[in-house]
């Protein structure tokens, strides 16, 4: 092992710890690193006394209160620290702005379905002091009445599927904020290895 | 020597080491190490404990062209040694009777 892999490896056995707290801990093996290399000592001497990298950084978390991940694995949101934690609430707001305007286009089109709707009775109620002849005006009046019919039918059938919609929606999003957050502070604890 | 024993008597013994000048983690070893075992991952947590607690403060200077920090022993870390030179003859009671009982 060389010493960069020794540090790359001690670095990946600190990911628990905030990232200013993982900078000083490579400074200090950086340091005693080179005042060996100063005193005469070989590489492969220095590591063998720093040790196993994952040895040495279980002793330092201990000291945190934190235990040594077993998954070796880099997971994006398992690192505390300022820079994640707003990156996770970020997109969790995201989440949550998505699916709200998602909501809000659905009741858009249901709003316009009855505005066509009760415009529609609007121009019957107007055509009626319309100057048309007998047959075209009969004939645009009964348009009229077909698109009402039709836009109240539609809304009769989009509507309560609408508010089940939204409310299936909004029940998924209280459980997912709820099983994230939870997620996230147990990870934050280090009760979630 | 008995792990829980090993920690109280470590910090004492970086303290101690840093009572004539200020010292750097190296030399902090090297120090101590003919004294008691101490390895570098188990000084990193002392120094920082230390710190924390004003017993020690830091500082870095320039050495060969790169930068190496320095710990100084604070007055509070001063007291924690005489404080520890003070109890040794507590200590040494209790050890006289535990030896005392061990070898009947």
């Amino acid at each position: 092992m060389t010493k960069h892999e020794w540090e790359t490896e001690l670095k990946k056995c600190l990911r628990q710890l905030p990232k200013d707290e993982q900078n000083k801990v490579l400074a200090y093996y950086h340091e005693l690193y080179a005042d060996q290399s100063e005193a005469g000592k070989s590489e492969k001497q220095i590591l063998n006394e720093f040790g196993n990298p994952a040895d040495a950084a279980e002793k330092i978390m201990s000291d945190y209160g934190c235990t040594l991940p077993t998954n070796p694995l880099p997971r994006k949101a398992s690192t505390p620290g300022s820079f994640a934690t707003t990156i996770f609430i970020m997109e969790v707001i995201i989440f949550i702005w998505v699916l709200l305007a998602a909501v809000v286009v659905i009741w858009s089109i249901v709003a316009t379905i009855l505005t066509v709707g009760y415009a529609m009775i609007a121009a019957s109620i107007i055509s009626l002091f319309a100057q048309f002849s007998g047959g075209i005006a009969i004939g645009v009046r009964l348009v009229y009445a077909a698109v009402t019919l039709v836009s109240f039918a539609l809304a009769g059938v989009v509507v309560p599927h609408t508010i089940k919609i939204c409310q299936g929606a909004i029940k998924a999003t209280s459980l997912i904020w709820k099983l994230l957050f939870g997620w996230y502070f147990k990870k934050q604890k280090g009760e979630l290895k | 020597m008995d792990t829980q024993l090993k920690k109280g008597l470590l910090e004492v013994c970086v303290l101690a080491a840093l009572t004539e000048e200020e010292s750097y983690g190296y030399k902090i070893i090297a120090d101590i190490s003919p004294y008691i075992e101490i390895s570098e991952s188990t000084l990193y947590p002392i120094l920082k404990r230390l710190e924390s607690t004003s017993m020690v403060t830091t500082r870095t200077k320039e050495f060969n062209g790169r930068l190496r920090k320095y710990y100084l022993i604070t007055n509070k870390g001063r007291r924690k040694v005489q404080d520890f030179t003070a109890d040794l003859d507590e200590f040494n009671r209790v050890y006289q009777f535990i030896c005392g009982r061990a070898n009947k």
